[in-house]
């Protein structure tokens, strides 16, 4: 019987090219991804009051650190040009962009996610390499790698160096790892990150944040920190080797949270417990709701003006604050 | 000293928006280049002999991307038998051995070793030094004389060839600052053999060397954890040997005994950080720059001394707060100075508890206060 040899190598090689395709069925991330902040708004964009610790599984020395936490600390000369933290991806409100380091053959060796004006763009290695030793020093944005599970792209991060959670002194160990999920769907990206810090955390902080693809985008250069940052004298209480912090975090800031929402103490100094909704009927006799309209960031600090909150009833709400 | 007291959040909620600062802005021009890569070699004459054993085969692989500039080069360590081996630049390795921390600068014409190591580590700190030196020991540098800092000094003096005889004749000779070796004759040197005993003592704020073409400086540090401690800085690798000063795991060891104080510790971590480690300025911070040896504990960079310095300060700071209020040892105790920062460095047991931490500041501080002079 006559074979017919083309055939049989073409059919090959396109069997060989689908499980090829197959194998590397990977989603193209590559775009600017703008943020959606209307989650977790307060803590992304004007970042928490002093004392909100909410929905953080935080140990007491991570509140210790925090109450003792100012803002006047990022006014240290050597730290003005520090960058946050991997994790800000999720916590911070910055768009992203993502674009990958391709090998000759065109797959892809990493992705890096850049954007933010003020976080290390973060490379997650695709190619299985081993992880560097505890030894080796750390970094803003740590040593990540990478592999897709479905469609998901699951990151791992380590080597982070010590930082914070929160804009308002949270604090985050060099013992971190982080782990993301990234998922596209169509114009869509959802970012869930988890943090586990053995240090500060007693359980898992998980956050998720979204994204959607936008090409009119402007994020600055890919790698957004291909900029330069020159610290200047900024604070009487951060120059000359002093290092600005609370003594006893006072009782007037120490009491913000609860004074303008009502919210008890015992919810906003965080903790596990604060992160299940039970905890809402465990705190719901000592809620005592503001009188008349809210009136610092109700609804996000982007509020009143009726435009930044997507879909939102700013009535509903009672959203006629005056921002500052 | 003056403690920072806040009682208005208005700067806190201005701050928290937006930095406003720093300036920033783009840099049109490309990525700096970077760390050289691990693996990189030093430059040195051709016919020098390099022994490296296969197992540091891994070191030699540059595994990080090109592109990854704003990383750090993924740095691999090896293991040679129970010691630890982290290439920290092309000439410089980080030995971790019983927890402790030992630097080795090795090229054509010396290898340097900076702080050693217990006792029952000598035979494989000296197998791991001669794994990767590429001369033989020419010296050894102790950055204080507690006894897990020294415990080699006389097997790593005698595995090396000086560059002079000596009555001990051609070990490598022992550097350390004299107050140092004065620290060492009041606990007992008869304990230790002689080759053990710093045998080049210095006595001015710095001793210079020019090894390997490069500059190697070691720095007194008056009155920090003993008043003998000493940095090393090698300037042209851009690496500083921080010694225990600098202890990446937990608080740093005051001994009082031995003319330490937190004012001293203080005053050395300040001077890493305004004299020595540079970040990469006027980029963002976070790849590159000064590396740092620490006493124990992972390599660092100059966000690691920032943050470790500030801890030190801020719970001097409380504690002096509650000295100038008259508190006692026990009351300051029990006001939990260290709070926030004890389950990160602190320990409740071993040779060196936040309590003891705590009680060295205080007893630090009611010394100065009295005009103790150190």
């Amino acid at each position: 019987m006559l074979i017919n040899r083309s055939a049989v190598l073409g059919a090959m090689a396109c069997a060989a090219m689908l499980v090829s395709w197959s194998a590397q069925a990977q989603i193209n991330l590559t775009g600017s991804w703008r943020s959606w902040v209307d989650q977790d708004n307060k803590i992304r964009l004007p970042g928490p009051d002093f004392d909100t610790f909410m929905g953080l599984p935080i140990n007491a020395a991570a509140r210790a650190a925090a109450l003792s936490y100012t803002p006047e600390n990022i006014s240290e000369v050597d730290r003005q040009c520090a960058p946050w933290p991997v994790h800000y991806i999720v916590v911070g409100p910055f768009p992203l962009e993502i674009w990958p380091t391709k090998r000759l053959d065109g797959s892809v060796l990493a992705w890096n996610i850049g954007g933010s004006i003020d976080r290390l763009p973060m490379t997650i290695w695709m190619d299985d390499r081993p992880v560097p030793g505890p030894q080796a020093a750390n970094s803003a944005s740590g040593m990540t790698i990478g592999h897709w599970q479905g469609d998901t792209l699951v990151t791992t991060t380590t080597h982070i160096h010590d930082g914070y959670i929160y804009r308002n002194g949270v604090p985050n160990s060099n013992r971190e790892i982080f782990t993301m999920f990234i998922t596209r769907h169509d114009n869509w990206l959802t970012v869930t990150g988890i943090v586990h810090d053995p240090v500060y955390l007693t359980a898992p902080y998980v956050l998720s944040a979204v994204f959607s693809i936008d090409p009119t985008l402007v994020v600055g250069s890919p790698s957004s920190m291909d900029s330069t940052c020159t610290p200047e004298e900024e604070a009487d209480s951060a120059i000359g080797n002093r290092v600005p912090s609370y003594l006893k975090p006072p009782p007037d800031i120490l009491n913000y949270t609860t004074k303008l929402y009502g919210i008890p103490q015992e919810a906003t100094l965080g903790g596990e417990q604060t992160m299940y909704p039970e905890f809402i009927s465990k705190i719901a006799g000592q809620y005592r709701r503001p009188q008349g309209y809210c009136t610092v960031d109700c609804c996000g600090s982007q509020g009143s003006d009726g435009k930044s909150l997507m879909g939102y009833n700013l009535k509903v709400l009672m959203c006629n604050e005056t921002n500052p | 000293m003056k403690p920072i007291r806040e009682s208005h959040p208005g700067p806190w909620l201005r701050a928290m928006t937006t930095r406003v600062g720093a300036t920033v802005m783009l840099w049109g021009a490309g990525l700096s280049a970077g760390l050289p890569l691990a693996g990189q070699a030093a430059e040195q004459p051709p016919d020098t002999p390099v022994a490296v054993a296969p197992s540091l085969q891994l070191l030699a692989q540059p595994m990080a991307g090109d592109q990854a500039t704003w990383q750090l080069p993924a740095e691999y360590s090896s293991s040679i038998g129970p010691v630890s081996v982290l290439q920290v630049r092309p000439d410089i390795y980080m030995l971790t051995v019983a927890g402790v921390n030992v630097a080795v600068e090795t090229g054509w014409q010396a290898t340097v070793v900076i702080g050693t190591a217990p006792a029952e580590t000598c035979d494989a700190l000296i197998a791991a030094v001669k794994t990767i030196a590429q001369a033989p020991i020419r010296y050894v540098v102790d950055t204080n004389v507690r006894a897990d800092r020294i415990g080699c000094n006389a097997s790593l003096a005698q595995a090396g060839h000086g560059f002079v005889r000596t009555p001990l004749g051609f070990a490598a000779p022992v550097i350390a600052q004299q107050n140092a070796l004065m620290e060492l004759i009041r606990s007992g040197p008869q304990s230790y053999a002689a080759a053990a005993i710093p045998s080049e003592v210095f006595t001015l704020p710095v001793r210079n060397m020019y090894l390997n073409d490069q500059a190697i400086q070691i720095f007194w540090m008056p009155a920090a954890q003993t008043d003998g401690d000493s940095m090393t800085m090698f300037r042209r690798s851009d690496v500083v040997v921080a010694g225990d000063i600098m202890d990446e795991l937990g608080f740093p060891v005051i001994d009082l005994a031995h003319g330490g104080s937190i004012q001293g510790e203080l005053a050395a971590l300040n001077r890493l950080l305004d004299e020595f480690a540079v970040s990469v300025s006027p980029k963002w911070q976070g790849a590159g720059g000064t590396l740092i040896i620490p006493g124990r504990g992972q390599l660092c960079t100059q966000t690691d001394v920032l943050n470790y310095r500030d801890m030190v300060t801020v719970i001097r700071d409380r504690v002096a707060d509650l000295v100038a209020h008259g508190a006692s040892l026990d009351q300051v105790q029990k006001s939990e100075p260290a709070r926030g920062y004890d389950v990160r460095y602190g320990a409740n047991s071993g040779k060196w508890t936040t309590s003891d931490f705590v009680a060295a500041i205080y007893q630090s501080l009611m010394a100065e206060k009295r005009g103790v002079k150190k």
